[in-house]
């Protein structure tokens, strides 16, 4: 049987209707990806300077994290390096700090540390007041506090400190650091009558070599004295371990606290009178 | 015989009152950001155990019309998280940071994320045991991954839980050598969520 060609019928308008409604529902199921979309950025975090609260003796503008303890401890050994029969100056005397600072927040922390030289109890506060991260990550923080000295034989005058310090951080790439730390001080010299106040400026840079491993150092400028004729000068070596820091240097000053430091040193910083210096700073978090 | 419906041929006809477009469209749920949320990762290194804890993961899993039941040889079901690595707080500050700038490298890679398709889903004593495999990316380094997550229904609601292991080299992550390991070589992921379900 032969069939005959004939020519094509338009569709009826309701078969039309149906079949553009089912192309566009597939149309429709094409379409059909998730609806979701990610709701909020990434969380950003602050620029990394310095990695610690400190150098060996200099502010950073790093705080503990909030709700976090800061345990250190901190040794100059009186004699020096070259001194005979003392080990390297091992053997001692020896003046040390320990200190426990907190976190309140993530940006102020509130520190309290003795050292034994003049039995000083000083109570600090720090505040990062500003960061900013790019090409030239920067941070500034303000630091504070008051100094009380127990032990100053023969003493005349007041006891009392108080310091005050702005403190300067940049980063030079990855691997660099460095802070400009002005220090105001009252009352420096604390055996010395009319000693009122002074303004010394401590510079510092950090190199860290590897992730664990960085070159740190120290330079305060300070106000001659009679008893403390020297700018302290440190260099020391830094070992991090996870929040945890080591350091060990050689220095020309044994005055540790921040009502001590930038007083002055009593030594020169050149190879006779170089002293062993060692910092471990500790995070205790409960 | 050529029967008609309204004028249009039977068959059409059957073919368009069978076709249920919105049936198949695929039911969406999303993680929910009210509800709890903990994604853990748990270092155990010779010296130093430790845990690092955010809330920050968000994502979605995409089924079929007849959303979440026992099946297998599942198609077109597609799931992704992402969990926000900045956010990751081991417990000490300083730690933080020397795990995001040394380790996982955040400010490169923000996000784990994990893109995958559902093979099966089972019933389990609590609800279900979803399948599900695909790729794992966390530091920019991708690996394929296949892990099975409880899901148990609250409501309309599942409240999920996932856990496996990650080696740390499969991703590029270096593990310090010097002195202390801090860092296992491979740690363990857990997560718990919440996914609800997303209106059409």
């Amino acid at each position: 049987m032969s069939r005959t060609r004939t020519a094509r019928r338009p569709l009826p308008a309701a078969a039309g209707t149906m079949i553009l409604l089912m192309a566009a529902t597939t149309a429709l199921q094409a379409q059909d990806r998730p609806q979701w979309e990610r709701r909020s950025a990434a969380t950003e975090v602050g620029p990394t300077v310095f990695h610690a609260t400190r150098g060996l003796n200099l502010p950073t503008a790093v705080t503990a994290g909030g709700g976090e303890f800061l345990f250190e401890i901190s040794h100059r050994f009186v004699p020096a390096i070259s001194d005979e029969g003392t080990f390297l100056g091992l053997d001692g005397p020896v003046r040390y700090r320990l200190g426990l600072a907190y976190g309140i927040t993530d940006r102020v922390m509130l520190g309290l540390a003795r050292s034994n030289l003049d039995d000083n109890l000083d109570l600090e506060a720090r505040v990062r007041v500003l960061e900013r991260g790019g090409a030239l990550p920067l941070q500034v923080a303000l630091a504070g506090g008051m100094a009380w000295n127990k032990e100053v034989g023969g003493l005349e005058g007041s006891s009392t400190q108080y310091h005050a310090s702005l403190i300067l951080n940049a980063g030079l790439g990855d691997r660099v650091a460095v802070g400009v730390v002005p220090v105001f001080l009252s009352n420096p010299l604390v055996r010395v009558d009319g000693e009122e106040s002074l303004l010394s400026v401590g510079l510092h840079g950090q190199v860290y070599l590897t992730e664990m491993v960085s070159l740190v150092g120290e330079w305060t400028w300070t106000d001659e004295s009679e008893e403390l004729p020297y700018d302290p000068v440190s260099l020391s070596v830094e070992l991090e371990t996870g929040g945890h820091f080591f350091r060990v240097g050689v220095t020309n000053s044994v005055r540790l606290n921040p009502s001590q430091h930038p007083a002055g040193a009593a030594n020169e910083f050149k190879g006779d009178e170089l002293r062993l210096a060692f910092n471990i700073s500790r995070v205790l978090a409960f | 015989m050529d029967t008609r419906i309204a004028g249009v041929p039977t068959w059409l006809a059957l073919a368009a009152a069978s076709w249920t477009p919105w049936a198949a469209v695929g039911q969406e749920y999303h993680v929910d950001l009210d509800a709890p949320r903990r994604v853990v990762f748990i270092s155990s290194a010779t010296l130093d155990d430790f845990e690092g804890v955010t809330e920050s993961i968000d994502g979605y899993v995409l089924l079929d019309g007849s959303g979440v039941r026992e099946a297998t040889g599942l198609a077109g079901t597609e799931m992704y998280f992402e969990v926000d690595l900045a956010s990751l707080d081991t417990g000490i500050g300083l730690r933080n940071r020397h795990m995001r700038d040394n380790y996982l490298e955040v400010e490169e890679h923000p996000f784990a994320t994990f893109s995958a398709t559902v093979d099966a889903i089972r019933g389990a004593e609590d609800g279900f045991v979803v399948s599900a495999r695909g790729d794992f990316t966390v530091h920019g380094v991708s690996r394929p991954l296949s892990l099975s997550c409880r899901a148990t229904p609250v409501a309309e609601r599942f409240r999920v839980r996932c856990s496996f292991p990650v080696r740390l080299e499969d991703h590029d992550i270096e593990i310090p050598r010097i002195m202390f390991m801090k860092l296992a070589p491979e740690v363990r992921l857990e997560l718990e969520f919440t996914l609800e379900p997303v209106a059409s």
